[in-house]
């Protein structure tokens, strides 16, 4: 049944009332920092507006899409780390000679953190940063699908990324701290 | 570079990183930092990045002692800014069916040149409206349903993604592109479905996360499978659908999940299942809410229980459901109420009443030059006259069917299944097994073709 005018405007508000607790308990749990929280409620409730007709319980949507955006944030969060993580390295090994000191240095912390991630994504990802093979050609190097070497790309870098913030490999690197 | 390394960087350019807002030469420092072995810093990274693969949030990470605080600021600027937008987007939906009635009758590059160049054309809600147009399309005419997607995305392509919202718009495209994947599918263009629907899976993916909107792709996906004779995947994507509806509370899309899931089972030609997941599915079916699911739930449960030899529970639950056609109503439905009573006498041994219902629908089919439906129907009134003993009579029809199927343009299947028909009646080698096979094999191309029941 269509809502009247004056229910219209006071549903949203009774909305937020409502969901106020759950969606405490759902930025607490997901960890978002307060400014990024504001955005990722912005955004659920203009696509609930979008979407309204099309929803049948506003409260289980409602939920249910906020839990989504936080897991989204975390995952585009993750993708931005793991791209400068990427790029950094790709322009600092360009045109590696064995010569250059900062290169050798950077290229020995590489291996070591290399050495503990599996297998085939050392072998990619050495083909990437050591050899420059990008797409295709690393695919084919690695024995993956060229149509699936940008997720397993993906997973590399998570890997790597994950090894770059644990302290498994710290017992060989040049100890800043 | 050995500079760089001399000091540590801070936690906030260490979560910087993280977030992608680090300028070049900080993020190189930083790094270089961090894989000389740094423990402080690795403490410190193991607290900012969002390392955890599994979706889950990362432990530690920001701190939240004010969190609880900021959120009612939060939540009221939040609701300001929406409460702003809503009489927008209300207007909006009010002005939609206007703007369809403006571009309605129009030929459909007309369509397109006034809804690309008119900007009081590009509203999220018209767009939505084109494509519920679309998809109620698909069920009498794909090319406009195709038509009438890809306009829906002329429009979400066209939206202020500022006023709109990013992903509001993203969550539009990713559902116009679906709307076109299920249109091309039916029409046959399976390949160029797969490809749209890949399309709208991009956005989504960057969209607002919406549930339902997920749930309508993976729907849209499982029926490419079907189509492509994946069964087993087409079912373990129905399996995720109906966990998804459950944790939203939807009943109806449960029961519609179902209708389908059955419709792959009848597929595989596992009836008594088929027939099982059908019953199951009708308590959950909202008769209000889309009479034309209920009907199709209705219409393949008389269908299954008939081809299990159960052909007087069909003919009581197809009088308890007739009502239901009368209000769904549409021609093409109550045509095919009155092939399945046709079957349905065959099936109680009524060979002349099946002969009188099938021959009216067959004609009624090729004068609309539907003339995949008039072959398989052709191929039922040959096994009710087999079955009659009246072997002339096939010898006949199957003669007769040939020049006729070919001159409609059949699909080849359907006709190599006809070619088969005459052969076998031409050399008096017809019997009930392979007239059932021959008709398995027609039906089995029609994976692709619309089905409105």
């Amino acid at each position: 049944m269509p809502l009247d005018r004056a229910a219209r405007d006071r549903e949203i508000e009774d909305l937020v009332e409502a969901l106020r607790p759950g969606f405490r308990s759902v930025l607490k749990r997901f960890r978002v920092p307060p400014p990024d929280a504001e955005d990722l409620l912005q955004q659920t409730f203009l696509a609930f507006l979008n979407q309204r007709p099309r929803i049948r319980n506003p409260e289980a949507w409602l939920t249910g899409t906020l839990k989504n955006q936080c897991r989204l944030y975390w995952r585009s969060r993750r993708r931005s780390l793991y791209q400068a993580i990427d790029a950094t390295l790709l322009e600092e090994l360009a045109g590696d000679d064995g010569r250059n000191t900062g290169q050798l240095e950077l290229r020995h912390d590489l291996d070591l953190a290399l050495g503990h991630i599996p297998a085939r994504c050392r072998r990619l990802l050495r083909a990437r940063y050591y050899h420059g093979c990008r797409g295709a050609e690393a695919a084919r190097l690695t024995g993956y699908r060229a149509s699936g070497v940008y997720k397993v790309l993906d997973r590399c870098l998570a890997a790597l990324t994950r090894q770059l913030a644990s302290l498994g490999f710290e017992t060989g690197g040049r100890r800043n701290g | 570079m050995a500079e760089s390394f001399e000091t540590h960087p801070s936690a906030k350019q260490i979560e910087a990183l993280a977030k992608g807002t680090l300028d070049r030469t900080d993020r190189r420092r930083v790094i270089h930092h961090i894989m000389a072995g740094c423990r402080e810093c690795h403490a410190a990274a193991a607290r900012a990045w969002p390392f955890d693969l599994g979706g889950d949030p990362p432990r530690g990470g920001a701190a939240q002692e004010t969190f609880d605080d900021s959120l009612d600021e939060t939540l009221s600027r939040v609701l300001e800014r929406v409460q702003r937008r809503r009489g927008r987007v209300e207007a909006e939906r009010r002005e939609a069916p206007h703007l369809w009635r403006e571009i309605e009758a129009l030929r459909p590059e007309q369509r397109r040149l006034l809804v690309v160049n008119g900007r009081k054309f590009h509203s999220s809600a018209f767009s939505y409206l084109l494509n519920e147009r679309a998809e109620a399309a698909g069920f009498e005419d794909a090319t406009v349903a195709v038509e009438l997607a890809g306009l829906a995305i002329v429009v979400a392509e066209r939206l202020d993604r500022e006023t709109v919202g990013v992903q509001a718009v993203r969550d539009l495209l990713g559902h116009s592109w679906a709307t076109l994947g299920n249109a091309r599918r039916i029409a046959g263009d399976l390949d160029g479905a797969e490809e749209a629907l890949a399309i709208a899976g991009e956005w989504l993916s960057q969209g607002s996360g919406d549930p339902l909107e997920e749930a309508r792709h993976l729907d849209f996906v499982a029926d490419i499978r079907r189509a492509q004779r994946r069964f087993q995947e087409s079912l373990e994507l129905r399996s995720q659908l109906l966990r998804l509806y459950r944790r939203a509370g939807d009943e109806h899309l449960e029961g519609r999940t179902l209708v389908a899931q059955a419709k792959t089972l009848d597929d595989m030609q596992d009836h008594s299942a088929a027939a099982a997941t059908l019953e199951r599915a009708l308590p959950f079916l909202d008769a209000e809410r889309e009479p034309r699911v209920l009907l199709a739930a209705y219409h393949n449960l008389i269908h299954a229980l008939n081809d299990l030899g159960r052909a007087d529970e069909a003919a009581t639950l197809l009088g308890r459901a007739r009502p239901l056609y009368d209000r769904v109503g549409g021609s093409l439905n109550l045509l095919r109420l009155r092939w399945l009573e046709g079957k349905i006498e065959r099936q109680r041994g009524r060979h002349l009443a099946a002969c009188r219902a099938l021959l009216e629908v067959r004609d009624a089919f090729l004068s609309r030059n539907m003339g995949y439906e008039a072959a398989l129907i052709t191929l039922d009134l040959a096994l009710t006259h087999l079955e009659a003993g009246n072997h002339a009579e096939v010898r006949r029809l199957a003669i007769e069917a040939i020049p006729v199927f070919e001159s409609l343009g059949i699909r080849r299947e359907v006709l190599a299944a006809l070619l088969a028909l005459r052969e076998a009646a031409q050399r008096d080698l017809l019997s009930a097994t392979l007239l059932e096979e021959l008709y398995a094999r027609a039906n089995r191309n029609s994976a692709n073709a619309a089905s409105s029941c």
